[in-house]
Order: structure tokens, then C-alpha cells, then sequence
């Protein structure tokens, strides 16, 4: 039952995730000021994207157009009046914690954004007005473009995929692990019914039944939980992820959908599951549950043989080459195989561990070991789910090693180009002064002009050499086309070549009308938050950019949440179906019967302490190993040769933690749950 | 003088099910008892009143002058651990240890050592006939191996008091007679108290008293006696 409700809520959750992200991208695009060929301008805007502790912050800068009527911004009462911004609920209280944010909007704050001018609930936005002097604005008709600029949207495909399969394949194993318990519970009832005679149709008919009877009311009802749920949870941006829950018919539509497509397959398990009772009755009786042999060992380690001898193959070679369709499918494959027969193997094994394990042991751990022996259900169960969020963790570490990797040096520092679109050169010198920009370019209709140390230019362009192949030298001023970068003219951006000023830079020798110049500053940045804060500051017009990916710093942002997400998901699937199997297993009823003998109930929890730590730390052994393997054959297989002791050190803390928790939990559950039992006046002969 | 086993006035009830409605019964140490009567009558709740696994609602159940209506979750489990032994009908045997382990269990719970444990769950099992099926699981056996076991399991640790709830219930006559015949002697050379609820008369009179429970209630001062039942 909690573990049929568990399903319910997060498959209601996960729908709702995938359909709020979903409506990111229309929003971004509804909230974007767009112009049409020919058509008068309404209004001048220019959008600038920075960011805040790796979120984006969108400041709208907008001015009227005298004689025309400008359209009202979505979620603003009315056109802004020059000098006024409205701002987000997110990021008005971003500015209460850090003031610095201020100049993200130039302007006084007069009001607050309504929920339909916002990408997302959480997202930072604000709308500020400006009398449009200086700074280069774009003529504008209308809100609502063909497309939004995309950064609140940045990874939403990867972030749906990852959310289905960080939550989807869990919820999945779950109704299984729910299905393959009511079925084994029905077992008895399926072989007396083959036995009075029922054919195999009618035993599967039955199981199928008893399954779903037993669990489709609680999984509707953890639908039914689930969708105020995700409203809480869309609205909140509790789980890392903010989205606009969709309306109460497509919620409804959503916990419909799952308690369907849950009772279909609650349904089908379970009438997979009765083939054991109808093929022989007989040895339903004495037969274990999950009693897989140990051929599943010997696939699980064939399949990690094979992903290791490919991930050595693509190593020893240092292959560049993309993975083939082929190497993909023998890589899924493998995978599905090593957690199935991982698994079931590891079953095997502890069954056999158990057979042999002698019975002078400690109470607790002798009973543990012949509960495990007995049946091994819990162990499949616990080692495929966790042997799944493994990968997941693992995986998720590889992407945001590769992106991190390719953005940013080893310092944590990260190369930022900030345009000045509209400063003068008095404005562009003070912000090239106070963010401590390492090379200002100017680039206007009469040339180009670079400044920068010889060693701060080879970083931004590379190895920077004079025509003859002579070393740069500081404190000169070179003219244009005589310092080159790999045999062509340094240019600047837009690909003038320029003057270069070998030398910090020069506050008086900067100039430049912002109607015929652009000022563009590159700096190493250790602290983007502040280096944004002073750029804005001294310039409100900006265009930032990084070096390498744009959305490169968004997208590991997104990764690490679905990566912390996968790690609470992985405690939270782990406790739930501890507790579900707990619950609802066969060996309660030995609890039950343990009691009845005189077994305190002290005595009782502590085997039950005892079982899961044995039971989840072999599955751990089994998810570390799986997880590991299949992560650095996921980098091997993208040609990253790189271990990743990163992702190693989290999933191993995190396995710990859910040894050490879960089990002393579920000792504790126990103890409360048997002591109540005790003391209740017929709950333990019932 | 007070008897050492008294149940007065007991009343149970589950929600709206009233199991029993003032039962009475006394007993002397090695006395053997059999409760029989319709079914629904509250014979099995009378015997879970007299293991400490119900509490009644009404009533005492006055076990050696201690009554077990006073006792915590603790001292209801060391009650039933040293001074009950009990036979249910389907065994109730953990389905995950074998029979030896299943017989040696109460002796461990108690703090007995394993080695000692072992020795005397083997040497009772084969004192019952059973100690060949003695390392085999009891979905691996007859349903009579698995009653002898437990049997053994209900004395192997010497209690005071057995409760046999329906003991032969589930087996054919001549698996019946063993079990019995086991359950009889080995309460006798322990000079246990032995309470049974069983249907069959020919088994309750083996037995020292008969007791009639209907409708909640024990039959007063006259109780039956064996010659009534045939």
C-alpha cells in the first residue's frame, strides 16, 4: 500500500515536472519584445541576461516611443514611466538578502511582476524604463517573439530526460517491487485455484485482480495526494526546478493517466507473476520469492565484463571517434543486463551466504541472515532500484565533469566578455577599472583598438607573436595587422584588426561615442556575481557573455541540481521501499509469530535493524560497482578519459548514509510499531 | 487455596465483536484442560487471554498470583517466553528456519547458549520421532513433522503452561494420535499445565477436565466431563 502510494504521488510529480518545463519555453518567448519589418515602433527595449549565484536574471530595459502607444508588458499593470522598474518576487528578495543585485535594475522599484509576465515562479525578472537616450535599443512592436533568449530554458530537453529518468525508472521499479509482493501474497490463493481446477487464464485473471485490488487504491490516492503536491512543490522551487503547475483539467488528466497506465501494469505484473502458482501449485508452498539462480550472477558480471573491456578498449586507444548506434545499443544493453543480473545474483548469493551461515551466530544476525535466505525479494528489489539511481548519479557526474571541464580553468576561474552596448568610453574605462577587466577592446566604424598585458592577450586570443615570430612585448602600441594569433592579424571582435596596446589599461586614452563604438571587456572572473554587479553599474546596458559555451555555467548549474536530486531521490526510493517491503513482505508475518513466542520486542527490531543493513549494504556493493563501471564507460563512450573521483566520493557517502539511515530507521519504525502492537489489546493474536 | 492459574470474569471485545462475555476457569499445576464448544464461541481468545496475547477488557488473568492485565509490552514477552509453551494449529513455525532452529528458537530468546540450544532442540526432536527432517525447513516437510516440531518447540524450554490451540486440527487420525500422544507426554514428564482447545472428543477426553465455552462464556461449576461428550 505505501509503496503503491509512493508511486502514485511522484508519477502525479513527474508528469508535472515534464509539463512545466514544458512551458518554459513558450513563456520565455511570450515575454520577449519583438519588432516587425517595416511596422512602427512602438517601443525601444534591449533584454540583458546575467547572472545571480548561477541563476539567470533577465532585466527588460524598455522606453516609449514618443507619439506611439506602447504595449503593456505581460504581468505589468501598465507601461512602466521612465526612472520605474517593476521586479519578480524571486528577485526582490534576492535583493533583500544582497543589495549588491540593485544594479541589475537600473531604476526605482515600483511594483512587482504578476505571475503572467514570469518564466517561472521562481524566476528573476525585472522591467525597467528608461528614456531610451544613449544606449543601443532595438525597435520594438510588440511582446511576444518567434523564440525567447532561451537562458531560463537552458538544458529543459536534457532536464526532462533526466527527470524521467532520475524518477520515472525508480517509480517504475517500484510498481514492480509493489506487484511482485501483492503477487506473492495471491500465490497461495492462485495454486488452491489451480488446484480446484481454474485454468491458467482464470489464475492469471485472479492474480491480476488481487494485485490490483490491493494497490490501485492506494496508488490513486497518492495521485490524488500528488497533485496539490506539485503545485506546493512547482511553486516553490523546492527540488531545484520551478515551474508553473498547468491547469486543474491537465492535473487531473495527469493523476488519471497514472492511476491507468499504474493499474495496467499492476495488473500485467501481476499476471506475469502468477505463471509460477499455475506451472506448479505444489511448489508454491515451499518455493522463495525472487529465487533467481546463479546463472543471473554470471550474466550481471559478463555484462560488466563487456563494458570495462570497451571502456579499456576506447581508453588504451584514446579513441576521438563518436560512439556508433551499435556501441550504444551493446552499452544500453549491458547496462539493463548488469542491473538485472547484478541483482538477482547478488540474491543468489546471499541466499547461499545465508544457507551456509551457521546458527551460532548473535541472535539478531543469525535470524537476519536466515530471513534473507529465505526470501531475497528485498535484495532484488533494493539492488536494482539502487543499482538504477547509481547510474544516474554517475552519469550526471560525467556531464557536469565535461561541461565544467570545458568551462573553466583549474582555479574555478572563468574567461567573461562583457559588451558594453551604448557606453561611452568614460563609462566603459570606469567599468573596465572597477570589475578589473584584463582586455578592453573598442570597435567602431573608424577601427578597432585592443589593450591588454602581453600574457592577459594570449589568454583571450591565444599565442600572440609579432609578423617575424618575435615574442610580444609590453608598454608598446602595435599597430593594426602587426601582432598575429596562429599566422592571422589580431583581431577584434567583428574581426577588424587592431590597434594593440600592449599595456594596462589607459582611462584617458579610451574614448568613443556610444553611438559609432562598441566597448567590449574580457576579464578572468573569480567572483561573476560581484564582476556583473560592477560591470551593470557603471554601464546598465550589457551583453555577457562566456567563454566557450554560453550556457555552458546554466547547464552544469541544471546538471548539479538533477545530480542533488538524484542523490535525495536516492534516499528517499531507498527509505520508501525499505518501508513498503517492510510493511507488506512475507517476513511480517515471522515478526508476528516471533512475538507470539516471547521474542521482546527489542529482539525483533534488532533483526529487522540487522536484515536491512546486511540486505542494502550488498546492494550498495552491487550499485557502487554498477554505477561506477557504467559512468566511465559513459565518459569513454563521449571520449573523455577522465575518472571521475568526484562523482565516486558523493555516490559512496551517499550509499553510506542510506546503509546507516535506513537501517537504523527501520529499526526504529520497528520498535515503535511492536511496541504499540504489543501493548494493544489483540493486535498481535488477530 | 488459590489456584495458580485463574481467568475471572473476562471479557473481551473486538469492536463490535464481543469474543467473550465472562469467562471463568481455575486450574492446578499438571492439570490438563481441554475448552471445546461451537466455533465462535471464544475458546481460542480464552487461550490467547491465558498466553498474554490478549488483554481483556473486563476481567483478570491471574497466572502464579501475578495478573497479566498489570504487565508491560516486556514482561508479557518474558511471561510468554519462560513460562508458556504453545501449539496452534498450522504450526506457526518460522517459515525461514529449519526445524531444529525453529525448536532451539525460545532457548535463545531466553539467552541460552547456541551450542546447548542446539543439543537440546536436536535431542527433543528426536525424542518426537522427528530428528531426521531435523535440518530441513518446514515448508520441506509433512504437515505432521512440522506439528511434532512444534510441540517440541512449545517444550523445550520446560514451561509451566502449554496452550494448544486446535494441535491435530490440520492432520489425518494417525498424525493426530502421534502428535497428541507427544504433546501428552511430554506435558506430563514436565508437569506442565495443559490447556487445549480442540472439536474432537475422543482427543478432550485424554484430557483431565473438559471445559465448554458457548457464547463467551465457560460452563459454571459443573464442568463437563469426558463421559458427557461421548
Amino acid at each position: 500500500m505505501v509503496g503503491a502510494a509512493v508511486a502514485g504521488i511522484v508519477g502525479v510529480l513527474t508528469i508535472h515536472v515534464l509539463v512545466g518545463l514544458g512551458s518554459i519555453t513558450p513563456r520565455d518567448a511570450r515575454l520577449t519584445p519583438s519588432g516587425s519589418i517595416g511596422a512602427a515602433a512602438t517601443f525601444r527595449s534591449f533584454v540583458v541576461e546575467s547572472e545571480h549565484d548561477g541563476a539567470p536574471v533577465r532585466t527588460v530595459l524598455v522606453a516609449g516611443v514618443s507619439g506611439a502607444a506602447a504595449p503593456v508588458p505581460p504581468g505589468l499593470p501598465h507601461f512602466p514611466a521612465a526612472g520605474t522598474a517593476f521586479v519578480s518576487p524571486a528577485l526582490e528578495r534576492a535583493i533583500a538578502r544582497d543589495p549588491a543585485l540593485l544594479s541589475r535594475v537600473p531604476g526605482r522599484i515600483v511594483g512587482e511582476i504578476g505571475a503572467d509576465g514570469l518564466v517561472t515562479p521562481q524566476a528573476m525578472q525585472a522591467v525597467a524604463a528608461t528614456d531610451g537616450s544613449g544606449w543601443a535599443m532595438d525597435a520594438s512592436v510588440r511582446w511576444g517573439a518567434a523564440a525567447g533568449s532561451g537562458v531560463f530554458g537552458a538544458a529543459t530537453g536534457a532536464t526532462r530526460l533526466m527527470v524521467l529518468g532520475v524518477v520515472g525508472t525508480p517509480v517504475a521499479v517500484l510498481l514492480l517491487c509493489v506487484a511482485a509482493v501483492a503477487s506473492a501474497l495471491a500465490s497461495r490463493r492462485s495454486a488452491q485455484l489451480v488446484l480446484l481446477g481454474a485454468s491458467p487464464a482464470q489464475v492469471r485473471a485472479f492474480a491480476a485482480s488481487f494485485v490490483a485490488s490491493s494497490t490501485v487504491p492506494a496508488l490513486c490516492g497518492g495521485a490524488l495526494l500528488g497533485m496539490p503536491l506539485a503545485r506546493i512543490v512547482g511553486a516553490s522551487g523546492v527540488v531545484g526546478l520551478a515551474w508553473f503547475a498547468p491547469s486543474w483539467i491537465v492535473s487531473t488528466a495527469a493523476a488519471v493517466v497514472v492511476c491507468l497506465v499504474g493499474a495496467m501494469a499492476l495488473r500485467l505484473a501481476g499476471a506475469i507473476l502468477a505463471r509460477r502458482a499455475t506451472g506448479d501449485p505444489y511448489r508454491v508452498r515451499g518455493t522463495r520469492v525472487f529465487g533467481a539462480g546463479a546463472w543471473a550472477w554470471r550474466i550481471g558480471l559478463v555484462a560488466l565484463g563487456l563494458v570495462g573491456a570497451m571502456t579499456a578498449a576506447r581508453w588504451v586507444v584514446n579513441s576521438a571517434s563518436e560512439a556508433s548506434t551499435l556501441l550504444m545499443l551493446a552499452f544500453l544493453t549491458c547496462l539493463l543486463a548488469a542491473i538485472g543480473g547484478g541483482s538477482a545474483g547478488l540474491a543468489a548469493r546471499l541466499r547461499r551466504a545465508a544457507d551456509r551461515a551457521p546458527n551460532d551466530r548473535p541472535l539478531a544476525l543469525w535470524l537476519a541472515w536466515r530471513r534473507i535466505g529465505h526470501d531475497s525479494g528485498l535484495v532484488v528489489a533494493l539492488a536494482a532500484v539502487m543499482a538504477v539511481m547509481a547510474v544516474v548519479v554517475t552519469v550526471g557526474g560525467a556531464v557536469e565533469l565535461v561541461v565544467t571541464t570545458m568551462n573553466g580553468d583549474a582555479s574555478g576561474q572563468r574567461w567573461w566578455t562583457a559588451s558594453l552596448l551604448g557606453a561611452d568610453g568614460t563609462e566603459a574605462s570606469r567599468a573596465a577599472a572597477t570589475s578589473g577587466a584584463a582586455v578592453l577592446q573598442r570597435v567602431g566604424d573608424d577601427g578597432a583598438d585592443v589593450w591588454g598585458t602581453c600574457p592577459d592577450l594570449a589568454a583571450v586570443f591565444g599565442n600572440v607573436a609579432e609578423a617575424d615570430g618575435a615574442p610580444c612585448e609590453g608598454g608598446k602600441d602595435y599597430p593594426a595587422a602587426s601582432l598575429y594569433v596562429d599566422g592571422e592579424p589580431l583581431a577584434a571582435v567583428g574581426g577588424t584588426p587592431a590597434v594593440v596596446h600592449t599595456r594596462t589599461l589607459d582611462p584617458v586614452r579610451v574614448t568613443g561615442d556610444p553611438d559609432k563604438v562598441v566597448f567590449y571587456l574580457t576579464a578572468r572572473v573569480d567572483d561573476p556575481d560581484r564582476w556583473q554587479d560592477e560591470i551593470l553599474a557603471a554601464s546598465p546596458a550589457v551583453a555577457f557573455t562566456k567563454d566557450g559555451d554560453d550556457q555552458a555555467g546554466l547547464v552544469a548549474r541544471t546538471v548539479s541540481v538533477e545530480r542533488a536530486l538524484s542523490l535525495i531521490g536516492f534516499l528517499v526510493v531507498g527509505v520508501a521501499l525499505v518501508v513498503a517491503l517492510r510493511r507488506e513482505g512475507p517476513l511480517r508475518e515471522s515478526d508476528r509469530r516471533a512475538l507470539r513466542l516471547g521474542a521482546r520486542p527489542g529482539a525483533v527490531a534488532a533483526t529487522r535493524t540487522v536484515t536491512t543493513a546486511l540486505v542494502l549494504s550488498s546492494a550498495s556493493v552491487v550499485a557502487l560497482v554498477v554505477g561506477v563501471a557504467f559512468g566511465q564507460a559513459y565518459l569513454a563512450v563521449i571520449s573523455i578519459y577522465l575518472v571521475d573521483l568526484g562523482s565516486l566520493g558523493r555516490l559512496t557517502g551517499a550509499l553510506v548514509l542510506l546503509v546507516v539511515v535506513t537501517s537504523i530507521a527501520d529499526g526504529c519504525v520497528a520498535r515503535v510499531e511492536l511496541r504499540r502492537g504489543a501493548r494493544g489489546p489483540h493486535v498481535q493474536y488477530r | 487455596m488459590t489456584s495458580p492459574y485463574r481467568v475471572s470474569g473476562a471479557v473481551v471485545v473486538f469492536g463490535a465483536t464481543t469474543a467473550l462475555a465472562g469467562a471463568d476457569l481455575e486450574m492446578v499445576q499438571g492439570e490438563s484442560v481441554a475448552l471445546v464448544g461451537p466455533s465462535g464461541a471464544g475458546k481460542s481468545t480464552l487461550l490467547a487471554c491465558l498466553g498474554g496475547l490478549v488483554r481483556p477488557t473486563r476481567g483478570a488473568v491471574v497466572i502464579g498470583g501475578r495478573d497479566l492485565s498489570g504487565l508491560d509490552a516486556y514482561e508479557l514477552a518474558d511471561y510468554r517466553l519462560r513460562e508458556v509453551g504453545s501449539v496452534m494449529q498450522n504450526g506457526e513455525l518460522l517459515p525461514e528456519l529449519t526445524l531444529e532452529e525453529n525448536v532451539q528458537l525460545p532457548l535463545r530468546l531466553a539467552g541460552e547458549k547456541p551450542r546447548v540450544a542446539r543439543r537440546r532442540a536436536l535431542d527433543l526432536l528426536a525424542e518426537l520421532g522427528v530428528g531426521e527432517a531435523a535440518h530441513r525447513r518446514p515448508d520441506d516437510v509433512s504437515g505432521g513433522q512440522a506439528q511434532r516440531a512444534a510441540v517440541a518447540r512449545a517444550l523445550v524450554h520446560s514451561p509451566r503452561l502449554v496452550l494448544a490451540d486446535e494441535p491435530t486440527g490440520a492432520l489425518d487420525s494417525a498424525n493426530g494420535r502421534l502428535v497428541m500422544q507427544a504433546l501428552l507426554e511430554g506435558v506430563a514428564g514436565r508437569g506442565a499445565t495443559l490447556v487445549m482447545v480442540t472439536h474432537d472428543h475422543e482427543l478432550a477426553a485424554m484430557l483431565d477436565r473438559v471445559v465448554e465455552v458457548r457464547d463467551g462464556r465457560t460452563t459454571a461449576a459443573t464442568d463437563v466431563v469426558p463421559a458427557d461428550l461421548a
